[in-house]
């Protein structure tokens, strides 16, 4: 790197599947775009994406001082148990106490790295059951402890915090193990770590700029509730993470003085109400988090369209994983309802760079192939749907959803406000979006 | 023109309920949809045929009633039946723990109008009236947004709709069903002093498709039995979900199932507050899904002998909260919130322990009920300050005891 770099700031949108990325230059605040491109990640990891990009800024002689970041990354982790390398220190009695409230829900800490403590407990107990959890899992490195200053002394409490701190633990301290809304919240923080840790070390192993002849890494910056927070700050927790995204669609929402907000993105379809609620019904189950109120479309752009044992068609319950993906990514082989409108998202160059594949005839021809096997293969008693009859039912679905949830026809524009690269679909406006674009919005852009 | 896929539409229109049938003005079934842990299919049927006979509700109308000796099943739990169209209706059910008295059929909003009258003396008058202000509000709001539809509304009112409608779900009833195999299976077992005796058949004869589920046999009521409706929507769920015809559940379905239920037997005599409602309820589906699985077992010589699990259910209801707690052999669901201290609450391999001491000064009410099984009492109970119990309806005071244990 040398001084006559240009020093710039990248705004980063990190979905579940897909990442959005611009650099703008640091000091113009009417700088044009110096770089921009979607990646779709399932084929392409965090790590290979920003070194392609860190590549491209090296060959630009661009410097990234600081990195603000909107993300809906850890939406990954929601199926997923977490805490797999999380001890937790609990009053005997108490062992995995959060669970017992709602036995289907996912995990937060592997049930068997527990250490009850009683009141007699000793630093020699302490090694001991350290030594048999390590046994178990040799990588345990975070520890939650979950200890009530009214039943064991704040110097015991202390001490097994230092006993970990030595033994290079990440401490995560819950002191009201009886509130299972803050249990949750603390092992959540625990398991959500390594995920954090990965998008912030992957942004500064890959961004440095030079100050004064010193290599520094790139500031990160997470939208958390209604502002850029910096990772280094201590201003919000592991777990609000799990919110940036939806607080930053709030707040433009807010901002617009509007009562609801219409996402289609990519990777998810909902209403974002104005109305806040107090309690996370989480897949780990209640965490205590304020939030604005969210209602998901039933359908999904990820749900499969299938013909099922009746040969009659359906759509799936459940979303297709990301990996491979629609048949718009390239190598999906099921058919999606995103696919449904591969036409559509061939128009738009931002999409277009999302799913370059797309370009291909080839591909074009095998989505319409699989579309022509669901109509040739579907029984119906009334007429069989083709790909556009398809397109119509699901558009009409999608008004039907809307509809309800808004309380008004969806024509009504005064109401709402729209968001998401696939707002088109449902707006049958055409409608432009980009995360990054509204990141130098609140970052004082044009 | 209907579609199978407007099965989705349905299911978006019936989105706020848990509980929740579309009918025509003859009382046939066009939807059904049943999210609650209690099912109520054929009730919300039974109250219709009631509410159509005697109050006819014309458009615009909201009819209430929770009268468990009239197609109702417990007191908490409220019946609303909706007139969207001459020929369209919804009934659905909604639980308020406060309701501890009968509600006989009950005009409580008339062409979109509350009817003030009915409005104060349910409702304004009540000890806890904001609780069930809030709560009748709610579900007449739920109805306003169903109103939306006024376009699919008067789709589905036609005629013409309802008749391909049902030549198609009863044309997806036949693949479904004919994909599982036909045959018979009995079973019958010993209850609280009671025989409960289940006949399930599966049969296609000369073309006609049809299951019979047979209680010839079962004993007759001794203060323990429900009524006939309240066992059949839980198995009318039971056989939809395993023949996975769940989702156009309708009229002709129901056609080609047949419940023969002794009269005044234990599954078919009412009770006036509906107390062994859930606990029947769940018992049938036990042996029911039982039934169904020995009928489908490859080969038929695998028999697999018929084990009852307890189930329990607690619903609390304190001055600010009510909660639905609920244990079964897969699952646990128990909501502490602010209610208890937790003495104990504890979970390795697949047990679960809590015990949990009441912290207000407030007294709150608890009913109790569910399935009591013999096979699994060391390892499944609930006591209260250290009694073992399973059925009946508690008060609770500061620092008493619920401490249970649960195996999953």
């Amino acid at each position: 790197m040398t001084n006559a770099s240009t020093q710039a700031l990248l705004a980063i949108y990190l979905g579940e599947t897909y990442a959005e990325i611009e650099v703008r230059e640091t000091s113009l605040k009417k700088s044009k775009t110096l770089f921009k491109k979607n990646y779709f990640l399932p084929q392409s990891s965090l790590k290979t994406t920003l070194n392609q990009v860190q590549k491209k800024l090296n060959e630009l002689n661009i410097q990234i001082t600081d990195s603000y970041v909107v993300c809906r990354y850890l939406e990954r982790l929601k199926t997923f148990r977490l805490g797999g390398s999380v001890v937790q220190v609990v009053h005997k009695g108490f062992e995995n106490s959060y669970v017992v409230e709602n036995t289907s829900r996912v995990s937060l800490a592997a049930s068997a790295l527990v250490i009850s403590i009683s009141e007699n407990f000793s630093i020699d107990f302490l090694t001991a059951e350290t030594a048999r959890i390590k046994k178990i899992n040799p990588d345990a490195n975070k520890v939650a402890i979950e200890l009530d200053a009214n039943l064991i002394s704040a110097k015991d409490i202390q001490s097994i915090k230092d006993f970990f701190t030595e033994l290079g633990f990440k401490i995560f301290n819950c002191d009201q193990p009886q509130d299972l809304l803050k249990v949750r919240k603390t092992l959540l923080n625990a398991g959500s770590e390594g995920t954090k840790e990965e998008m912030i070390s992957e942004l500064k192993e890959n961004f440095k700029y030079l100050d004064q002849e010193k290599e520094i890494s790139t500031n990160v910056y997470f939208w958390i509730k209604d502002n850029f927070c910096l990772t280094d700050s201590k201003t919000f927790e592991n777990f609000d993470l799990y919110f940036s995204s939806q607080d930053f669609l709030a707040h433009l929402l807010s901002c617009s003085g509007k009562k609801n907000l219409i996402h289609f993105d990519i990777e998810n379809w909902m209403i974002l109400s104005s109305e806040k609620k107090e309690l996370w019904d989480s897949p780990w189950g209640l965490v205590d988090r304020n939030y604005n109120l969210s209602a998901s479309i039933a359908l999904h752009p990820f749900t499969e369209i299938l013909i099922d044992e009746t040969s009659r068609l359906q759509f799936s319950k459940t979303p297709a994983s990301s990996e491979p993906g629609p048949m718009i990514a390239g190598r999906g082989v099921k058919s999606l309802l995103i696919d449904l409108y591969w036409n559509k998202i061939q128009t738009d160059p931002q999409l277009l760079s999302l799913f370059p594949q797309l370009e291909s005839p080839l591909l074009q021809n095998k989505i319409e192939s699989q579309f022509k096997v669901l109509e040739k293969g579907q029984r119906s008693e009334s007429k069989e749907l083709n790909k556009n009859d398809m397109i119509e039912f699901v558009n009409e679905l999608i008004d039907f959803e809307l509809e309800l949830k808004l309380g008004h026809p969806v024509s009504d524009v005064e109401k709402t406000i729209w968001s998401g690269h696939l707002s088109g679909l449902a707006h049958k406006q055409n409608h432009r979006f980009s995360w990054t674009e509204l990141i130098y919005q609140q970052l004082g852009y044009e | 023109m209907s579609s199978h896929l407007d099965s989705y539409k349905f299911s978006s229109m019936l989105s706020p309920f848990k509980n929740a049938s579309v009918m025509n003005n003859k009382g046939e079934l066009i939807y059904s949809k049943d999210a609650d842990s209690f099912k109520t299919t054929t009730s919300r049927i039974v109250l219709f045929q009631i509410a159509k006979k005697y109050l006819s509700p014309k458009i615009g109308d909201i009819i209430i009633s929770n009268d468990p000796e009239n197609g109702g099943t417990q007191f908490h739990r409220i019946f609303f039946i909706c007139c969207l169209h001459a020929n369209l209706f919804v009934v659905w059910d909604a639980e308020l723990n406060e309701v501890q008295f009968r509600i006989p059929l009950t005009p409580l909003v008339d062409s979109n109008k509350k009817n003030a009258m009915i409005w104060h003396a349910l409702i304004e008058s009540q000890p806890a009236a904001e609780k069930f202000r809030a709560f009748f509000e709610k579900q007449i709001l739920k109805m306003n947004q169903v109103q939306v539809f006024k376009k699919f509304i008067l789709s589905i009112a036609a005629e013409s709709y309802q008749k391909t409608w049902f030549k198609l779900t009863k044309s997806i009833f036949e693949d479904h069903f004919s994909l599982k195999s036909y045959g018979q299976h009995p079973l019958s077992i010993d209850y609280r002093d009671h025989q409960i005796k289940i006949n399930a058949i599966a049969d296609d004869k000369q073309s006609v498709k049809s299951f019979k589920i047979d209680f010839s046999g079962t004993s007759l009521s001794r203060n323990f039995s429900c009524a006939s409706h309240v066992i059949e929507s839980g198995l009318i769920i039971e056989i939809s979900k395993f023949y996975h015809f769940e989702k156009c559940l309708s009229q002709p379905i129901l056609d080609h199932l047949k419940l023969m239920l002794p009269p005044n037997s234990v599954v078919s005599k009412s009770m006036a507050n509906g107390e062994y409602n859930f606990e029947l309820q769940k018992l049938t589906r036990q042996m029911m899904k039982y039934c169904l699985n020995q009928m489908n077992i490859q080969g038929k010589k695998i028999e697999k002998k018929f084990t009852l699990y307890s189930t329990a259910h607690l619903s609390f209801n304190a001055e600010h909260v009510q909660y639905s707690n609920f244990l079964s052999n897969s699952r646990i669901d128990f909501l502490i919130g602010d209610l208890f201290e937790k003495k104990v609450l504890h979970h390795s391999d697949r047990e679960y322990k809590a015990i949990l001491k009441y912290r207000l000064d407030k007294t709150s009410q608890f009913n109790l009920c569910g399935v009591k099984s013999e096979n699994d009492t060391e390892f499944r109970w609930i006591k209260i300050n250290g009694e073992v119990a399973h059925h009946g309806q508690f008060v609770l005071k500061k620092n008493d005891e619920i401490s249970f244990c649960w195996r999953l």
